[in-house]
Parts: structure tokens; C-alpha cells; sequence
């Protein structure tokens, strides 16, 4: 019996060791030893799950077809602050992915706490990229104190999509077709109010519930056209709001609801699905949702969002191809080829609903005549990005705790007065905590 | 009987082994079958704790090398004075309020009237139980269908029949509740099984003799049932008390902890890998930590103390 059993262990030792070198090469034994899987493998992570996401697979087939089918790993996780704490983690933990997606309101902290490869003018030239090829301020924006760390790919920003048909039943169209322009927040109301009237369940929708970013971004619009100046200051170690802008935003995105023009009930997905059913006139939601709304064949079309108050203002974001740190110091080499071939194909991507700000291609007569995203061009010179803080950005805290109270007071939860008292003291606290980074 | 079933086994005294060849074999033996958990133990649990520990007096950060700078208590004090560590302890409370007593009370009704059940027992157990093995993900993503405003499975139930549904998971009133919901259906089976499995261990005769005494089914569930399962009892509210206090999946994956929901476990995730501040996320696990300690270690002081009572 004894001697059965000290066989079998025997046995299974002797499997084990068999096992791990036969293992040599598999994910399991190169995680172990720490040898680059597949050295002609560009690993990629992005965080498009959105109607986007579709898009860039195309892209995507597009660099297997040129570079062999084995030639990318293409990774998407959920947006937001998950993403950003993996990857975070992982180059923290030193098994990062060749070249990542990094929004740039997302880019400087990155770039300040050491977790990317900075981008030196000889890389730059070496791959064939220069910094004149793009957008001048989405580049400028993406240098951090003068140094690039990143490749900015789009500019996605709010935009006001609307239902032509409807629209149309209520005078709202030109001749042509296109949304007669709004401006100013009566004028704006008056023309939800017409949309009702031409038979549609509701004039505008926007994600309201379970979604503090969306919040945010359309807060953030609000308030800086009522003339709010930024939220945070200092590179975010003192609270700048404007607190009788900010409750005034509130009480006035709170009316929408209490007006019956808009609905307080919707999500980020709800929103886009109402409006895709032919329910709503308008949708207030990112660019990037436009494939999704393509996909369910209602005739809808886009446009800025109009300035309703004193200045012109929209939030936007910008995405960014980054490469992040390596102990090894090996440069981004094939990565970085990758990422030239992912601007050169933008024009893909620009079917997304975002504008490309690689200049071949924004400049190119296809994208020039690629209505309707190129109609929303003009938001690229009111954009507004994230103020700066170590606590700022997509997906990030200032995001989702500003975002919460404002669906609050969008809801009728809160008062504008008492949401915008729990705004600053939350962000108080943040300003108050020294940067981790 | 009630003794027996509720008394301490007994140790055998010891008696002195005069063999001595076998005897160091036999004290070396249960501590190598040990030792492959005890190495885990330590390198998992033990450590890690340890340097929590240390950790929750630095300002270490995630993305900068090494522990930071000693702050002493700062951390502990930023913490006390910190309304968001606060009220997401609130929410841990709340929830826990809000699942531990239903959690307990409904899954030994049901196992009771289970127990009772001839034809058909094993439908039930499975139906009960089904929902215990889905992964969260799952849970989350079922319910956020079903919970959704508006078009949702159970806005539009309750709008056939007039009601205005709010909305579940965006709404503070309800938000903690609707999740408190979803957690009782998906959970109760766990501690549904462990009050069938020691319903199944009480014997029939008591039933019988008590029956011969003139007992009816409400006496003999009274009197014989419920002081017997007194102990799975302790058991499933002390599993269930941890268990709710350490919630987290749920409520992440359905409202990422908006709407006066998130849970304190929650805090310590986007305080430590969210937002890079490792020590002070360390030092409010740590607080936490010495909490649950606190809460297991006088629930089991109230339990011992009333297994005495039942002794005598």
C-alpha cells in the first residue's frame, strides 16, 4: 500500500516536470519566466465596447490581412475607471500590453506617475510619424510639459443627434434636409416642444440613470455655457465651481424633466434605444454612438450641440494610442508601427461617429463629404476637456462623484442647491488629499 | 438529547504512550499534513495582512516605488474625518440590515415547509438552490434587464397594472433595496440547504413522541424544530453576517456604488487601485477589518454564552 502510494507520487512529480517543459512557449510558461509570448505580436488594449467597438475590429482585420493573422491581440474591457485600474495595474505589475488606448484627459496623469514610454522626436521619425501630421491643439493638448507620450487618434465629443423624419413633421429642417440652427435655450425648448407636437413621445433623451460620466459631460456643457469657469483649479488642489452657475445648470437640465420634454428614467443604453425606436426627436449622447444608431435604421442625422447660453462649449474627449512603460527599455518598435497603421485607417474609425485628427486623413475629400460626422466638425474649436487633476479624467472620480449628484438633481432627488453642496464637498476632499502620483 | 447534540466532544485524557519510536512520528506527521496550508496560509493571508498593516501608516502609492513617506495615524485620522469612508460604511450596514435577518428567517421558513413537502421536494431544493450557483456577472446582468426604468421587466409588469415603477437602481430610496432584493434571490439557497441539511438530522422520533403527547404541527415546530436547529442557526447568521458585511460584486457590477450604494469594500478598491493611494486604502481595511473582528467575536461570545445556557 505504502509502496503504491509513494509510486504514485512518484509518478506525479515526474508528470508535473514533464508538464512544465513541454509547457515551454505556452502563455503559462512564458507568464512564469517572463519571455514575450509571441515576439511579432502587437498586444493591444482599448476599452471600446460602444458602438465603436465595431469599427475598430474592422481596422483591426484590416492590420491581420496586411500582417498576417497572427499579428495583433486585440483586447477591449469595460470603460471607465476598470479599465484604467488594469491597465494601470499591469504596468504597475510589469506585463502591460504593447500599445493601449489612454483618453487624454487620462494622459498627463499617466504620463506624470511613470507608467509610459515617452515618445522622442527620433521614435517619432523612425516610425514616420510627425507631430504636423495632426490636429494642432488635439496634439498640443496631448503633450505633457512639452514631451509626447501618446498619439491622439479622434476627438469625441457631445453632439445632438436627431430624428430627420420627426424633425421634419416639425418644421425644425431646411431645404436641404438639415437641422435649421438652434441657438439659445428658449429656442431649443420651443423646438422640443414642436417635436412633441408632431407626434413624438418625447423631445429629447440622455442618460440620466447609472451612467455619472454622461452626467458629467453634459453638466459640464451646461455649466460652462451658462459661463461657469472650470470646476477645479491648481491642477485640481482647489475648487474653482462656480456654485450659483452650477445649481443654475441643474435647476435648468431639472425643467426638461418637470416640462415633460425630457425623461429622467433613461440609461446610457435605454437613451440610445428610445431614440433608435423613433420615440424621441432628439438624443444628447456621445458621438461615438452613431453606429449604433446607424445599425437600427431610423433616418436620423447629427449635429453640434447648439449653444443655448452666453458662450459656445461642448465636452469632449480625445482618444489617445499610448505605449506604456517596459522594464526591458525596449522602445515601442512594432507597436508603434501598428499605431501608424491605425491612424492612416481613422477614416474607419471616423464612421464611429468621431472626428479624426490625423490630418491625411481629416483633411482627405472622403471625410469631407462623410455627412454626417463631418458636420459636427465645428465642436472641435468649443471643445472643453476635463480640467486637470490627479483625480480627473474619463471614467474618473471627480467624474462619477460630480455625475452622481447631478443625476440627482436631474431626477428631482436633490435640489440644484443641496447637489451642488455635495459636489463641493466631495471634490473639497480631493483637492485636500496630496497627488499619489 | 439536547445535550448530547450541543456538547463540546470531549477530549480523552491523555494518556502517556510509552512507545516511543511511534509517538515522535505521530507529533511530526499532523504538522507536515499541515504544512502545505500552513505555507499558503502565510504567504496568502498571513503576510499580505502583515503588510496591510505596515502599509496603512505609509503614504505609499501604487505608481511610485517603495512604501512612501511614515505619516503615523494621518491616515487613520484622514479616514475618521473622511464623510465618503462614512457613509460607505453606512451602506455596508444598510445592506447588511437589509439582508441578514430576511436572509436567515425566510430560507428556515422555507426549508421548514420544504421539510414538509412529500412529492416534489427535490423541485423544490433545486429551485431554491439554482440561483446560488450563478456567478455575479450573471445576477447583475439578469436583474439589470429586469430593473431597468421604464422598459424593464418589472416596470412594465407594474405598469400594467398602474403602477409608476421608480427607478430601481438610480434612485437612493430604492437603489440599496432593489440590490438587497437581488442578493436574497440569488443567495438565499446557500443557507436554504445548510437548514434542510440539519433539518434531516433531527430525529423522527421526537416527532412521534411528541405526536403521542397530543403535540400539534405548530407545537412540534416549535418546540422540537427550532430549539434543535439553535446552532445551524448561530452558524448561518454568523456566515451570513460576513458575508453581507464583505459585499462588493453585486453592487459594482450593478450600480459601480451610485446612488448612496457603495459598499466599504468598494471605498478601499477605488481608494487603493482606482486612485493609486495604497496606504490609505490599507489603513481603511484595516479599520474594517478590527470591525468585523469586533462583530464575529461578540456574536460568538453571545452564542457560547447561550449554548451554556442550553447545557444547563
Amino acid at each position: 500500500m505504502t509502496l503504491n502510494r509513494r509510486q504514485a507520487l512518484k509518478a506525479m512529480a515526474l508528470g508535473g516536470t514533464a508538464l512544465a517543459t513541454a509547457a515551454c512557449g505556452s502563455p503559462l510558461a512564458s507568464g512564469l519566466v517572463a519571455t514575450p509570448l509571441e515576439p511579432e505580436k502587437v498586444a493591444f488594449w482599448n476599452l471600446w465596447s460602444g458602438g465603436d467597438g465595431a469599427r475598430a475590429q474592422q481596422i483591426f482585420e484590416r492590420y491581420r490581412t496586411a500582417r498576417g493573422a497572427g499579428s495583433l491581440e486585440a483586447t477591449t474591457l469595460a470603460w471607465g475607471s476598470p479599465y484604467y485600474t488594469k491597465l494601470s495595474l499591469s504596468i504597475v505589475g510589469g506585463r502591460p500590453p504593447d500599445v493601449a488606448v489612454c483618453h487624454l484627459s487620462r494622459l498627463s496623469n499617466f504620463a506624470r506617475a511613470g507608467l509610459l514610454t515617452e515618445l522622442t522626436p527620433a521614435m517619432l521619425r523612425g516610425a514616420g510619424i510627425d507631430g504636423a501630421q495632426f490636429d494642432t491643439s488635439v496634439w498640443r493638448s496631448g503633450l505633457v510639459d512639452g514631451r509626447a507620450y501618446g498619439l491622439p487618434v479622434d476627438i469625441g465629443a457631445l453632439v445632438l443627434y436627431y430624428n430627420t423624419e420627426i424633425c421634419g413633421r416639425a418644421g425644425l429642417l431646411d431645404a436641404s434636409g438639415r437641422l435649421k440652427p438652434i441657438t439659445g435655450e428658449a429656442t431649443f425648448r420651443a423646438a422640443l416642444a414642436a417635436t412633441r407636437e408632431a407626434g413624438a413621445r418625447w423631445g429629447l433623451v440622455s442618460p440620466v440613470i447609472a451612467d455619472p460620466s454622461s452626467n458629467w459631460r453634459i453638466f459640464d456643457t451646461v455649466y460652462t455655457q451658462m459661463g461657469g469657469q472650470d470646476v477645479l483649479g491648481d491642477n485640481g488642489t482647489r475648487v474653482t465651481m462656480d456654485d450659483r452657475t452650477a445649481a443654475e445648470s441643474l435647476r435648468w437640465l431639472r425643467e426638461l424633466t418637470t416640462a415633460g420634454l425630457s425623461p429622467d428614467t433613461a440609461t446610457d443604453v435605454t437613451s440610445v434605444s428610445l431614440f433608435a425606436a423613433g420615440q424621441s426627436a432628439f438624443l444628447v449622447h456621445g458621438a461615438w454612438q452613431t453606429p449604433t444608431i446607424v445599425d437600427s435604421k431610423v433616418p436620423f442625422s447629427l449635429a453640434p450641440v447648439p449653444q443655448l447660453f452666453e458662450r459656445p462649449a461642448v465636452f469632449a474627449d480625445s482618444h489617445a494610442l499610448v505605449f506604456p512603460r517596459t522594464d526591458s527599455g525596449d522602445g515601442p518598435g512594432r507597436a508603434l508601427g501598428f499605431a501608424k497603421f491605425f491612424l492612416e485607417n481613422t477614416d474607419v474609425w471616423a464612421q464611429g461617429g468621431s472626428l479624426p485628427v490625423y490630418r491625411p486623413v481629416l483633411e482627405g475629400s472622403w471625410f469631407r463629404d462623410y455627412e454626417p460626422v463631418a458636420s459636427t466638425a465645428p465642436t472641435k474649436d468649443i471643445a472643453i476637456y476635463d480640467p486637470p487633476a490627479w483625480y480627473s479624467g474619463a471614467g474618473s472620480t471627480m467624474q462619477t462623484s460630480v455625475g452622481a449628484q447631478v443625476a440627482l438633481a436631474r431626477q428631482g432627488l436633490a435640489s440644484p442647491e443641496d447637489a451642488v453642496r455635495a459636489i463641493r464637498d466631495a471634490l473639497t476632499g480631493y483637492a485636500a488629499t496630496p497627488s499619489p502620483l | 438529547m439536547t445535550a448530547a447534540t450541543v456538547a463540546p466532544p470531549r477530549t480523552p485524557p491523555s494518556t502517556s504512550d510509552t512507545t516511543t519510536t511511534p509517538r515522535t512520528r505521530g507529533d511530526a506527521a499532523p504538522w507536515l499534513f499541515l504544512a502545505p496550508f500552513g505555507v499558503l496560509y502565510l504567504l496568502f493571508v498571513l503576510g499580505p495582512t502583515a503588510y496591510g498593516f505596515v502599509l496603512s501608516f505609509f503614504d505609499t502609492s501604487l505608481v511610485r516605488p517603495g512604501l512612501g513617506d511614515a505619516v503615523g495615524f494621518g491616515n487613520f485620522t484622514a479616514l475618521l474625518a473622511s464623510a465618503d469612508f462614512w457613509s460607505s460604511l453606512g451602506n455596508t450596514v444598510r445592506f447588511t440590515l437589509f439582508t441578514t435577518p430576511v436572509l436567515v428567517v425566510l430560507s428556515l421558513v422555507l426549508a421548514v415547509l420544504v421539510n414538509r413537502v412529500g412529492r416534489g421536494n427535490r423541485v423544490f431544493r433545486f429551485a431554491f438552490f439554482l440561483p446560488y450557483v450563478l456567478p455575479s456577472a450573471t445576477v447583475a446582468l439578469i436583474w439589470m434587464f429586469i430593473l431597468t426604468p421604464d422598459s424593464g421587466g418589472l416596470a412594465t409588469v407594474l405598469g400594467a397594472v398602474g403602477v409608476d415603477a421608480p427607478s430601481w437602481l438610480g434612485d437612493p430610496d430604492w437603489a440599496m433595496q432593489a440590490i438587497a432584493g437581488v442578493t436574497l434571490w440569488w443567495t438565499l439557497g446557500f443557507n436554504f440547504v445548510l437548514y434542510l441539511a440539519a433539518l434531516q438530522d433531527i430525529p423522527r422520533e421526537l416527532y412521534e413522541a411528541a405526536a403521542i403527547d397530543g403535540a400539534g404541527p405548530w407545537q412540534q415546530t416549535a418546540r422540537i424544530t427550532f430549539p434543535l436547529l439553535h446552532r445551524t442557526t448561530a452558524l448561518v447568521t454568523a456566515l451570513q453576517l460576513i458575508a453581507s458585511l464583505k459585499v462588493f460584486d453585486q453592487i459594482y457590477l450593478m450600480t459601480m456604488g451610485a446612488a448612496d450604494t457603495r459598499p466599504v469594500l468598494e471605498y478601499v478598491y477605488d481608494t487603493g487601485f482606482t486612485d493609486y493611494r495604497v496606504g490609505a486604502a490599507s489603513a481603511a481595511s484595516m479599520l474594517y477589518f478590527l470591525l468585523i473582528l469586533l462583530v464575529s467575536g461578540l456574536w460568538l461570545l453571545a452564542t457560547r454564552r447561550r449554548d451554556r445556557e442550553v447545557i444547563r
